[in-house]
């Protein structure tokens, strides 16, 4: 490699960093908390408590479900039900004021299968904070795609790093950190060493941040293709004014998908369906399977499954990439290991600050001590 | 440490651990949505061997000072 395209890499690596600097330390601040959500929302009582099933007192219906949601909102419509894999004893209601209103003004509220009590509000709480702060900096879709945008600058940083690994290290053993040698020299050490060992977790938790951050425009992608291929027999027809049974829905449902669970109900009008059709998504019981979703598309008024299909690829992807970025997919021991390699990270940033402010800093001097010399 | 100071490391030696790292992670990464319980395990040692070896290093040289 020459020294020129070493330099003009370099620039590449400083200024990709050092433009999304601000946002990435934002990204992993608030980001280390939201890796113990589940923990801390229980911590601080945000976490609904489910109460016990008793096997003599049976379940309640969807319908009994859904009609102590709509008691609990007066004035308010359905737009989805959720069934949570990791709290069976409770169904998640999204109440809004209209079924096409914006997510943001959406009221998530637990509900007991026990006894259709409601258990208490979901999604809320400093965690709720710090996920709009992370997610879109609360200014919507224009936020979501400026800090997608940082984090391409961040793979960007990842990528050129890598390329100047071998020029900056060549003559160092792997993981050599030369404490006699300056403060600057050392944290471009810590700097390295960190940088490239945890270069694949940071590529994969920069890349699906990333991809989530547009998952508005796949989201909408999906629904003018793949969606509006299956509702087009449906086009024009109003919002039914007298819906099907929800259990008569469910069991539609996963008849026409054996194997599999609903994970979420959304009701006709909704952005997940049309506007005559419930749409079940469907999830397997597996690691894998049970982030591939499925979606059952059914007849608003009678209920009869009219159409199901796998999701695209990018859908996929999206799906796939959530627990890849917030590490929640392998218990405790992963969160602790992703929170440790989060603060890894901000050392990285950190630490390539300081190199950028002491190289500057540096620079004046030497070109004074030595005339003509570039710096 | 304790190597000559003319020695040379060789590029396996610079490069070589790296891309291990990268390997082991890549595997932890999705081992814990193919093998099941295993798997989580498999997923906790390739993703933690990244903070074992900078740990290792670190402490071997004196710690974060």
């Amino acid at each position: 490699m020459t020294a020129g395209t070493v330099r003009i890499i370099r620039l590449v690596h400083q200024w990709s960093s050092l433009i999304s600097t601000v946002f990435l330390l934002l990204l992993c601040l608030t980001g280390l908390p939201l890796i113990f959500h589940h923990e801390i929302d229980e911590w601080l009582g945000y976490a609904p408590q489910a109460k016990p099933v008793l096997e003599r007192g049976g379940k309640a219906t969807v319908n009994e479900i859904a009609r102590a949601a709509l008691a609990h909102a007066p004035g308010k419509v359905l737009q989805y039900l959720a069934w949570d894999r990791d709290a069976p004893g409770l169904v998640i209601a999204y109440t809004n004021h209209a079924v096409d209103g914006p997510p943001d003004d959406a009221v998530l509220t637990a509900f007991n299968i026990a006894d259709t009590s409601a258990a208490g509000p979901v999604g809320t709480g400093p965690m709720l904070i710090l996920l709009k702060l992370h997610t879109d900096m609360y200014v919507g879709l224009a936020g979501k795609l400026y800090l997608g945008g940082m984090g391409l600058l961040f793979l960007i940083a990842i990528v050129s790093g890598v390329v100047l690994y071998w020029p900056f290290t060549r003559r160092l053993d792997f993981g050599s950190l030369r404490r006699n040698a300056s403060r600057r020299v050392l944290w471009l050490d810590w700097h390295n060493l960190i940088g490239i060992t945890t270069l694949v977790w940071a590529i994969v938790v920069g890349g699906t941040g990333v991809i989530n951050s547009w998952a508005e425009l796949m989201l909408m992608r999906w629904q003018a293709t793949e969606l509006a291929g299956m509702v087009a027999p449906y086009a024009g027809m109003p919002r039914p004014s007298q819906l099907a049974s929800l259990d008569q829905v469910v069991t539609n449902a996963r008849a026409a998908a054996p194997a599999m669970e609903i994970a979420f109900l959304a009701f006709p009008g909704t952005p997940f369906t049309s506007s005559h059709h419930f749409a079940a998504f469907m999830r397997g019981d597996q690691p894998l399977t049970s982030r591939l979703l499925k979606p059952v598309l059914l007849d608003g008024v009678t209920g009869e499954v009219t159409g199901a299909a796998e999701l695209p690829i990018y859908l996929k992807a999206l799906f796939v990439s959530q627990p890849l970025h917030f590490g929640d997919y392998a218990g405790l021991p992963l969160k602790i290991i992703w929170a440790v390699l989060d603060l890894f990270t901000i050392v990285v940033i950190g630490s390539g600050l300081y190199l950028w402010i002491a190289r500057t800093r540096r620079r004046p001097q030497r070109a004074a001590m030595v005339p003509g010399r570039r710096a | 440490m304790n190597r000559p100071p003319q020695r040379k490391p060789s590029v396996a030696g610079v490069v070589g651990p790296p891309l291990a790292l990268a390997a082991i992670s890549a595997i932890g990464l999705v081992a814990a949505f193919a093998l099941g319980p295993i798997g989580e395990v498999l997923c906790w040692l390739g993703v933690g061997a990244p903070v074992a070896v900078v740990a290792w290093f670190g402490l071997r040289s004196g710690g974060l000072r």
